[in-house]
Order: structure tokens, then C-alpha cells, then sequence
């Protein structure tokens, strides 16, 4: 049933509040919270090289814009099987300094239903809800950071 | 011409294979690897930029020659090895 209210959700272009996922580390944002918000997803695994490298700008991101501005979001699919291991993936978090919640994904509904093929992929929604962005890959942290703030200073 | 070759094994034995391929061809071209992996087994490629499952999309680098990492794991043990294949039909097989 979640999972087809996410996909429903998406072919409308605009943002389901990660309603397939079973599990959070970190507090899990309220549906409301969203509304209003730059919101931009970080779809990735924790073992990934080319997920560690985005983390620095996510994470410069999140320094730099209010909260009532952005929000951050990790949507953590594994790879390999250890990182299916939630207590891995915690342990990975902290020595990653990923302070922003992230849902996990383990049985790949999130990931299924986004339409997601490559780690890592960023998923970037106006205030309005709706998909302006998806970035694929590192290597693009201009790309994301002038895309943000492009939505952020749309009201 | 595309071609793949083994670069290096990263890791082998066990439930977990890891190996670096070098894809081969002309500076700037685009190509896709993929694998088939035999039943039972999950391939996934990271490239210089992105991690995928099945597949990447590789560039080719100025020096003619880019890399991408095979990951190999297993839910059941392995019969046979792994192929590569490109979007173009080359091949290259690892016996795991």
C-alpha cells in the first residue's frame, strides 16, 4: 500500500515524504515538515567511494541554509550484504558524520519506487513538492549547490 | 574497438569477489559493461563516478584506458564464472 502511494505520489512529479520506508536512523521527519522546503534526497550505501565523496557537500548544504529552508534526507540502499547490517550502517553514519536522518531501505521499495539505478543519486524537490532535479554520480557538487539555491530563493 | 581486461583482483574468497577492469577504447567514447553473473549471484560495478548494480556506464579517459570494480557476492555458491560483456558485444570472462 506504501509503496503504491509512492509511486502514485511520483508519477505525479512531486514528493512522497519516503512513505516506503520501514526504518529510521535518526528522528523520522514528520510528513509535515516537508511542506515548504527545499528538500533534497541523498540516495546512497555506505560502503560506496563515490557516496562518501558527495557527504562534504551535503553536509556543507546543510550548514549553510535554515532549516525552515532545506531539508536533507539519506535514503540508505545496500549494496553488499553487510551493508543490509543496521548496526553497520549506524556505526558507518557516525564515522561519516551523517547527522541528517536516513531512512533505510533494505527491501529497495524506496529505490523501486524513485525509478533509482546508480549510487549515488540526489533527488532535489522545490517547495512545491515537485522533482526539479535528479543528479547521478559524484562530481557535481556545483551543480547541486546552484540548483538549491536556485529553489531556495524561489518563493 | 572496446576492449576489457583484468587489471587486478581486490578480493577473492569466500561469499565476496572484488575485481578492477580495465575498459579499453578511444578517448571520450562511452560504453557500457555489463555482467552476467551466473544464479546466485549479485554483480555490481563502481566506476570513477557512480556505483551501479548489473551495469555502468564508463567514459573513456584521455589516456584510452578507464577502470570500473566488479563486485561479485553470493547468496549460493557459484557453478561457473562471471562474463563482462560491453554494449558492444566484448566480452571478457573471470572465473570466480
Amino acid at each position: 500500500m506504501n509503496l503504491l502511494l509512492s509511486v502514485v505520489l511520483l508519477a505525479q512529479s512531486t514528493f512522497a515524504p519516503l512513505v516506503g520506508a520501514s526504518q529510521w536512523i535518526g528522528p523520522q521527519p514528520p510528513a509535515a515538515s516537508y511542506a515548504g522546503k527545499v528538500v533534497v534526497v541523498d540516495v546512497f550505501t555506505f560502503d560506496c567511494i563515490n557516496c562518501k565523496h558527495v557527504v562534504p557537500e551535503l553536509r556543507s548544504l546543510r550548514a549553510h541554509y535554515s532549516t525552515n529552508d532545506l531539508l536533507l534526507v539519506g535514503v540508505h540502499t545496500p549494496e553488499m550484504p553487510s551493508e543490509r547490517v543496521r548496526a553497520n550502517v549506524v556505526e558507518a553514519l557516525a564515522a561519516q558524520q551523517i547527522s541528517w536522518p536516513v531512512a533505510i531501505d533494505n527491501d529497495q521499495k524506496l529505490w523501486n519506487a524513485y525509478g533509482i539505478q546508480y549510487w549515488p543519486t540526489q533527488l532535489i524537490f522545490d517547495r512545491h513538492g515537485k522533482l526539479r532535479k535528479t543528479v547521478i554520480g559524484e562530481g557535481q557538487d556545483a551543480d547541486v549547490a546552484a540548483t538549491v539555491a536556485a529553489l531556495v530563493a524561489e518563493r | 574497438m572496446i576492449a576489457l581486461a583484468l587489471a587486478a583482483t581486490l578480493a577473492s574468497g569466500g561469499e565476496m569477489h572484488a575485481y578492477r577492469v580495465a575498459v579499453s577504447g578511444p578517448a571520450g567514447s562511452s560504453v557500457t559493461v555489463a555482467a552476467q553473473p551466473p544464479p546466485g549471484w549479485t554483480a555490481t560495478f563502481c566506476s570513477a563516478r557512480l556505483c551501479a548494480v548489473g551495469h555502468v556506464p564508463v567514459t573513456i579517459a584521455a589516456t584510452g584506458t578507464s577502470y570500473v570494480d566488479l563486485h561479485l557476492y553470493v547468496a549460493a555458491h557459484p557453478t561457473h564464472g562471471v562474463v563482462l560483456v560491453t554494449a558492444r558485444g566484448d566480452t571478457l570472462r573471470l572465473r570466480v
